[in-house]
């Protein structure tokens, strides 16, 4: 038991003098969290705040008005007439965009006739929208497309000729933070958990240090854990930092409790440390290592859920997101941070992310080699 | 004595290539036994076998009393094992690796101890990547004393080194000797074999072709000298008065005599009538180059 305890913080203190593992450990998400967090602020989330301004104000308008208002939909609409009054509402966060039912609408949807008397047979219905840290804004406007295009097909006959002309708007969003800080600290702990385990392993092969530890009676099963706690005090080290400034700095709320966060971000550690652990039982070389931890980890890093919202990916898109641990290990902080979750009822997430964990150790056992 | 390590009818295969292919040899409590041979005779394939850290195909392999085919974890507490082309972990002083290496064996001798045995004292505190080449090797061979083994594998220890990093660490080997440890090295420097090992077994293609002290392998080439040199070919200079043995080895000329005097002026006045260059010309007693030679007909390299 000493034995191991001098060998596992033989490792730590190895760990603590690489400059660049403490950087990109624990230097690195804070930067990119501070980075991310003051470039975006606080943005919106589920409910879009849109404004509908009738220049027409017919019967025609006041339906398509009716229409972008159902329940059913994630905007929630406000009145506006003057236009500068909504652009700077729109330019200050307080709306994230603005449907515009333009004048002449009436008339086009009657007999097609453009506002100009022009048979031209095409108009235009702007939408401004605000900041789209996410891609959530986008998704927002191309619901407000469908709406449009749903409601000229019911009411109106003859060619699709009604078109929305979404024009973005430069302004600043509130309350992305709260949702990027768990996702931060989802992507950070696979970071490590992924890279920890994996450099020490293939290095030590590739120098044959594996070889001669085989020669000493340590065993891979003690090799191993000698290196994993040190890489989950890492972990424990690096999530507290971050959480920290995140409630500090940027007001980030913990609603649920430390404990649970805690319990979720060692469990999350294993599971990545164990496709680390993967990646290193099939890598043939400290190159090879490398492009395979990009490989695993970048997909995760840009669909995982941490900068955007799985629901906001095209949905093509959101079935590869959907087959990502890290989706999982991201929402389960994010339920148990943001919304006070307990363990129990992010079951769904710890189950796929056991399930996973389970799977890669049992392959990196398997295909495990020493030199 | 008792031995310490007996090996008999050891087999191990590579697919077609065998590389060990059916060596016996008992090694002496106390003793310093070197494996020599090529690269590629099967020294390191032996030596890890031995070691328990690779499975052999047949045989019986016996070391410190324990059989290193079924019980290689208990053996390892037993052996001390220094790989070839020693790497140390990076970002740890010297003291750290002995303690880090230490602290994997029930038992364990001192890191300031240990680095009196290899003559590192002034280097306890330094990074292990800022060692030369010659001081890694010497904390390789500390890392593998750090158990205090009774018996110690030494991998080709002073492959890549410079000369006088080699002499070094041969001190060092020399004065473990006195401390009754049994140490088996493999080499590829007949010199090293010679000044280090008690016996010496010549290795080449999986199979033992000599065992013996040094010197008896010596003299078992008889009582000659070696003359060699670059110019001319092997066929002018046949038939020279006292030359047994004519070689020629990487268009070096090695004339075997036991008339010294006739074979130098016959090869001086051979060159002269022919109008060779005579280049690179050295006499030399006969080393265990010259066994090697004997037995596989070719010079041994690195």
């Amino acid at each position: 038991m000493r034995g191991f305890a001098v060998y596992a913080i033989a490792n730590m203190k190895m760990f603590f003098r690489d400059r660049g593992a403490v950087f990109w450990s624990f230097v690195f998400p804070i930067l990119f969290m501070g980075l991310l967090g003051l470039g975006f602020g606080r943005a919106g989330t589920i409910e879009f705040d849109m404004a509908v301004i009738d220049e027409d104000d017919t019967a025609w308008s006041g339906g398509l008005w009716q229409a972008l208002d159902n329940e059913s939909l994630p905007f929630a609409v406000t009145n506006y007439t003057v236009e500068a009054d909504a652009r700077a509402a729109l330019e200050a966060g307080d709306l994230d965009l603005v449907v515009v039912i333009p004048r002449g609408f009436a008339a086009f949807m009657e007999n097609q006739t453009a506002p100009d008397g022009d048979r031209d047979r095409t108009l235009a219905l702007p939408i401004l929208w605000g900041a789209d840290p996410q891609g959530n804004t986008l998704v927002a406007v191309g619901v407000a497309e469908r709406v449009v295009d749903a409601f000229f097909q019911a009411t109106a006959s003859g060619p699709d000729a009604l078109r929305v002309a979404p024009e973005p708007v430069n302004s600043r969003s509130l309350d992305y933070i709260d949702y990027l800080a768990p996702g931060i600290l989802a992507m950070s702990v696979m970071q490590t958990g992924v890279f920890g385990l994996t450099f020490f392993i293939v290095t030590a092969r590739e120098k044959r240090i594996l070889k001669r530890l085989q020669a000493t009676p340590i065993g891979a099963a003690m090799l191993l854990a000698g290196r994993i706690i040190p890489a989950l005090v890492v972990v424990l080290i690096q999530s507290a930092l971050l959480l920290l400034v995140a409630t500090l700095v940027f007001g980030v709320q913990i609603v649920g409790s430390v404990l649970a966060v805690s319990v979720l971000v060692l469990f999350g550690a294993l599971v990545f440390i164990c496709l680390g652990f993967m990646v290193s039982s099939v890598a043939k070389s400290i190159d090879s290592a490398e492009t395979l931890m990009n490989v695993a980890t970048m997909p995760m890093f840009f669909l995982g859920d941490v900068f955007i919202p799985v629901s906001g990916l095209p949905v093509e898109v959101q079935y590869i997101a959907n087959a990502m641990p890290l989706t999982y290990f991201a929402r389960g902080l994010r339920e148990v941070m943001l919304r006070g979750a307990d363990l129990g009822s992010i079951g769904v997430e710890l189950g796929v992310l056991a399930v996973f964990g389970v799977i890669t150790f049992g392959l990196a056992v398997k295909l495990f080699r020493w030199e | 004595m008792a031995a310490a390590i007996r090996v008999e009818g050891l087999r191990k295969a590579y697919g077609a290539v065998r590389a060990v292919d059916g060596t016996s040899f008992q090694v002496e409590e106390g003793e310093i036994f070197g494996l020599v041979g090529p690269n590629g005779a099967g020294k390191t394939t032996t030596l890890e076998i031995l070691e328990g850290l690779r499975p052999a195909d047949e045989g019986t392999v016996v070391v410190a009393g324990i059989d290193a085919r079924k019980d290689a974890a208990k053996l390892r507490t037993r052996i001390g094992v220094q790989l070839q082309a020693t790497a140390l972990f990076e970002r740890l002083t010297v003291t750290e690796t002995l303690e880090l290496f230490g602290a994997l064996y029930p038992r364990r001798l001192p890191p300031a101890e240990l680095l009196k045995m290899v003559h590192l004292e002034e280097k306890a505190k330094e990074w292990t990547e800022k060692l030369s080449g010659g001081q890694r090797q010497r904390l390789a061979v500390a890392l593998a004393l750090v158990n205090d083994p009774a018996i110690l594998f030494l991998d080709e220890p002073t492959t890549g080194l410079d000369p006088q990093a080699r002499r070094s660490l041969w001190e060092v080997i020399a004065r473990l000797r006195g401390t009754g440890k049994t140490i088996l090295l493999t080499t590829h420097y007949m010199e090293e074999a010679e000044r280090l090992c008690d016996r010496v077994a010549v290795m080449d293609h999986g199979r033992i072709l000599a065992l013996d002290t040094p010197p008896k392998l010596i003299r078992s080439l008889g009582e000659r000298n070696a003359v060699e040199f670059t110019g001319g070919v092997p066929a002018d200079f046949q038939g020279l008065p006292g030359v047994e043995e004519l070689r020629a080895e990487d268009g070096r000329l090695i004339l075997y005599t036991r008339e010294l005097e006739r074979t130098v002026g016959a090869v001086f006045e051979t060159a002269r009538q022919r109008n060779l260059a005579i280049e690179d010309f050295r006499i030399r007693n006969p080393s265990l180059d010259d066994v090697f030679i004997q037995l596989t007909g070719r010079r041994i390299r690195e």
